[in-house]
C-alpha cells in the first residue's frame, strides 16, 4: 500500500518559524496490542460457527507492524473453502480498528503436507508484492556522490558533475538527499517552488542549466531547519524518487548528505544505485571518512565509480606559485589502494567557490576554464563508468510461478 | 575499471509450487531449491517470531543492488537476505 502523497507546499511558507509545526510526512500511528486484536475477535465466531474466535484456539498468530495486522487461523484443509468467510470477517473486524493500516488473515492448514491456502486477493493488503525491482520508470541511471566527511565540496562537485555529464549530451536530474543542509538551490541559482504535475500527486522538479532538480530547499525557506529523525528522512527521500515526475533522464546525481546513515541506507536499498562517487580532499581526516563511504558502498554491492580529489591544489591569483593546502595526491593513493578508479583532481579555486555561491556553476558559467575542463574530465569517466557498470551488475530475475 | 559485482548476485530467484519452493541460481550455473519453511527459519531478521507450519512464500522484492526481501503468509516480511547469504544456503542445500 502506497502512502498517499502528502506534499507539504501549502505549508511549507514558515514565515520565520520552523517547519517542525506540521508534520509533513509520515503519520502518526496508534499503538496496537496483541490483545486488542484478540479482544476484537471475540465478535467473530470460530470455525465451529458459535465459539469465539479467540477462544476457539485457532488463532496461530498475531503480528502487528506499523499499523499492519497479520493474523493465521488453523483450520483443517478440507474446510479451507467454506471457511472463507470467516477470514474475511476478520480481516473487516480488524480493519475497524483505530490504527490498523491494513488487515491480512490468512488460513492455515493444520496437517502438515497439506497446502496452505494462499492469502486471498482483496482489501488491497499491502503484503502480496508483485516481483519489482523498484527502479524508477524512465530513469536510466542513478549515481550517488557521497563523501564521509561533510565539508569537502560534495555538493558543488555534484552539481558540476551533473552539469558537465548534461555537457557530454545526457539528460540529467540532480536530486539533493542532503535533507537537513540542502545546497542545490544555492548552486543553480534556483527560487521559488515547484508545482505539482496535473496528476496532482506528483511534484514536477525544478530546471535550470538543462538539468531537472529537485530539493527539499525548495519547499522549506533558507534559513529554516529541517529538524527531524531518520523515518522522516527515509519518506522525505522516498517521495523524491518517486513522487516527482523525472520523466526521462539518462542519469539522475543524488548528492547524498555526509556520513553513512539513513539517508544513505535509503538510497541504497529503495532504488538499485548504479554507481557510487566519494569526494574526497587530500588530508587524511577527511580520507579516513572517504573509507567509510566507500565501504558502505562495498556492503551494499553498489559499484563505486571512483574518487574525486577536491581542493587538490591551490593556485595563488598574485604570484601563480602552487601551494597544496590539503596536502596532495591521497585521493589518488587512496582509489589505488581499494582498486577503485581515481576520477580526477579539483583545485582549491576561487572562481569555483564564486561562481557554486553566485549559483552560476563554473561548468555552465565558463566551460572553456580549466576548472570546467577538470569537471568534464571526471564527468567523462563517470560516463564511462556508469555504462562498463551496466553490464556487471544485472539484478536477479524474478519469476513467481 | 569499475568494481567487479560479487559473483554471489544470484541470476534468477523463482518462486515455485505455490510458494512452497524458492529456486535459485547463480552465475556459475550453482542452482539449489530452498523450502520456504528453511528459507523463512534463515531470516536474518531480529523478528524471528512465529513461523507457522506450512508457510509459503507470497512476495519478492530485490532490496537495491545486494538482497532480496521475502514475504512470507505468515506476516513475516522484515529479513533482508543479501545475495551471499542465499548463496550460502543454495550451497548448504546442494551440499
Amino acid at each position: 500500500m502506497r502512502p498517499a502523497a502528502i506534499w507539504f507546499i501549502a505549508g511549507a511558507k514558515s514565515e520565520g518559524r520552523a517547519v517542525g509545526r506540521r508534520a509533513p510526512v509520515g503519520r502518526i500511528r496508534i499503538m496496537l496490542s496483541k490483545d486488542d486484536i484478540l479482544a476484537a475477535l471475540a465478535a467473530v465466531p470460530g470455525p465451529d460457527g458459535k465459539t469465539p474466535l479467540n477462544q476457539s484456539g485457532a488463532i496461530d498468530g498475531v503480528t502487528i507492524r506499523d499499523g499492519k495486522v497479520f493474523v493465521a487461523i488453523r483450520v483443517p484443509p478440507a474446510r479451507a473453502r467454506e471457511l472463507e468467510g470467516m477470514r474475511a470477517a476478520v480481516e473487516a473486524r480488524i480493519k475497524t480498528l483505530p490504527g490498523v493500516a491494513s488487515a491480512l488473515a490468512t488460513l492455515t492448514a493444520e496437517s502438515a503436507g497439506a497446502p496452505a491456502p494462499a492469502p486471498a486477493a482483496g482489501g488491497g493488503h499491502p503484503h502480496r508484492r508483485t516481483p519489482e525491482t523498484r527502479a524508477i520508470p524512465g530513469v536510466a541511471k542513478i549515481v550517488a556522490v557521497a563523501s564521509g566527511k561533510g565539508g569537502v565540496g560534495k555538493s558543488t562537485t555534484a552539481c558540476n558533475l551533473a552539469l558537465g555529464l548534461a555537457a557530454l549530451g545526457l539528460k540529467v536530474g540532480v536530486l539533493d538527499a542532503d535533507v537537513f543542509g540542502p545546497s542545490m538551490p544555492r548552486l543553480f541559482g534556483i527560487a521559488g517552488k515547484p508545482d505539482l504535475a496535473p496528476d496532482g500527486q506528483k511534484l514536477r522538479p525544478m530546471e535550470k542549466f538543462g538539468v531537472k532538480v529537485m530539493s527539499i530547499g525548495f519547499l522549506v525557506d533558507e534559513g529554516a531547519a529541517v529538524v527531524w529523525r531518520g523515518p522522516m528522512v527515509m519518506s522525505a527521500l522516498n517521495q523524491f524518487l518517486r513522487e516527482v515526475e523525472w520523466g526521462e533522464l539518462d542519469v539522475l546525481v543524488v548528492d547524498m548528505p555526509p556520513g553513512t546513515g539513513d539517508a544513505q541506507l535509503t538510497m541504497a536499498q529503495n532504488v538499485p544505485l548504479s554507481g557510487a562517487v566519494i569526494v574526497s580532499t587530500p588530508q587524511d581526516l577527511s580520507l579516513i571518512d572517504a573509507r567509510r563511504g566507500m565501504a558502505m558502498f562495498r556492503q551494499v554491492n553498489v559499484p563505486l565509480l571512483g574518487l574525486v580529489e577536491n581542493m587538490s591544489y591551490f593556485i595563488c591569483p598574485h604570484c601563480g606559485g602552487r601551494s597544496d593546502i590539503f596536502a596532495h595526491g591521497g585521493a589518488r593513493h587512496e582509489a589505488e589502494a581499494h582498486g577503485a578508479p581515481f576520477l580526477g583532481e579539483i583545485p582549491l579555486d576561487m572562481t569555483i567557490r564564486e561562481t557554486s555561491d553566485g549559483g552560476a556553476p563554473i561548468v555552465v558559467s565558463a566551460p572553456a576554464s580549466p576548472q570546467a575542463k577538470a569537471y568534464l574530465a571526471v564527468a567523462e569517466r563517470v560516463r564511462d563508468g556508469l555504462f562498463a557498470a551496466a553490464a556487471a551488475h544485472a539484478s536477479p530475475r524474478i519469476v513467481i510461478e | 575499471m569499475v568494481e567487479v559485482a560479487s559473483d554471489a548476485t544470484p541470476t534468477e530467484l523463482r518462486v515455485r509450487d505455490g510458494g512452497r519452493v524458492l529456486r535459485l541460481t547463480f552465475a556459475d550455473g550453482l542452482t539449489a531449491e530452498i523450502a520456504a519453511d528453511r528459507l523463512r527459519a534463515a531470516t536474518p531478521s531480529a523478528d524471528k517470531s512465529e513461523a507457522l507450519p506450512g508457510v509459503t512464500i507470497v512476495g519478492v522484492e530485490t532490496i537495491g543492488n545486494y538482497a532480496a526481501r521475502f514475504s512470507f503468509s505468515d506476516g513475516h516480511d522484515t529479513g533482508l537476505y543479501t545475495w551471499k547469504l542465499l548463496r550460502e544456503l543454495a550451497e548448504a542445500t546442494t551440499g
